[in-house]
């Protein structure tokens, strides 16, 4: 991260456009709390709390990799409107 | 070594539905039972022969896209409108319209009908097709 602020993005000619932030945070905050439970699981021997967690991690990171899916855009709503 | 038949069950689960998602994603569907949106229920003026309401959230990407793709549209067409709605602070307006992710744009005519609906990021083609039907 430091070597491209510091070192590639002065050396670049036109604007650098990044992608916003938000949505990438939002499913590593997403796979973080799968990853917890998982680990959760595994230290107290229930394997189908650990089995279950990490098969939505694999499904959420797999249809990100292979089908370009935005979990941000599919969850996010539907989490707000069950309050 | 354990099994691995629950990640071939995932993996075979998540193609599936992978599939569809992206064969369905930014299709442009007709509505033709939908009832009737006021200019004051998304808060701006209608265009006078069509209106492109988008809805968008923060963790979405593709809202960008959207945003820049039909606000480019826009731009060569005078009588048409687009408005970027914050489903986040509007849902209300979110849950009568049932609009169930982000990006989803509808598309209403002059007074208001919606005439079609996209969900997940539109082609410019299919907007432009979409726009000329309304007359």
């Amino acid at each position: 991260m430091r070597i491209i602020r510091n070192v590639v993005k002065p050396r670049l000619k036109s604007a650098v456009v990044t992608e916003d932030v938000r949505p990438p945070q939002f499913a590593q905050s997403v796979g973080l709390l799968f990853a917890l439970s998982a680990i959760i699981g595994s230290l107290t021997g229930i394997s189908a709390i650990f089995v279950i967690a990490v098969s939505f991690a694999l499904a959420a990171a797999f249809l990100n990799a292979a089908f370009d899916y935005c979990l941000g855009c599919e969850v996010y709503l539907l989490i707000l409107r069950l309050r | 070594m354990k099994s691995l038949l629950p990640i071939a069950i995932v993996l075979a689960i998540t193609s599936a539905y992978g599939i569809w998602y992206q064969r369905s994603r930014g299709v442009i569907k007709a509505k033709n039972k939908a009832g009737i949106i006021t200019p004051e229920m998304i808060g701006g003026a209608f265009g006078s022969r069509a209106t492109l309401v988008q809805f968008s959230s923060a963790f979405c990407t593709p809202c960008r896209a959207t945003r820049a793709l039909l606000e480019n549209v826009v731009e060569g067409l005078r009588d048409v409108v687009h408005i970027d709605i914050d489903a986040e602070d509007n849902l209300e307006l979110v849950r009568e319209l049932k609009i169930l992710s982000t990006p989803t744009t509808l598309i209403l005519d002059s007074t208001g009908h919606e005439v079609g609906r996209a969900v997940g990021a539109p082609k410019r083609e299919q907007v432009l097709n979409a726009l000329d039907a309304i007359r």
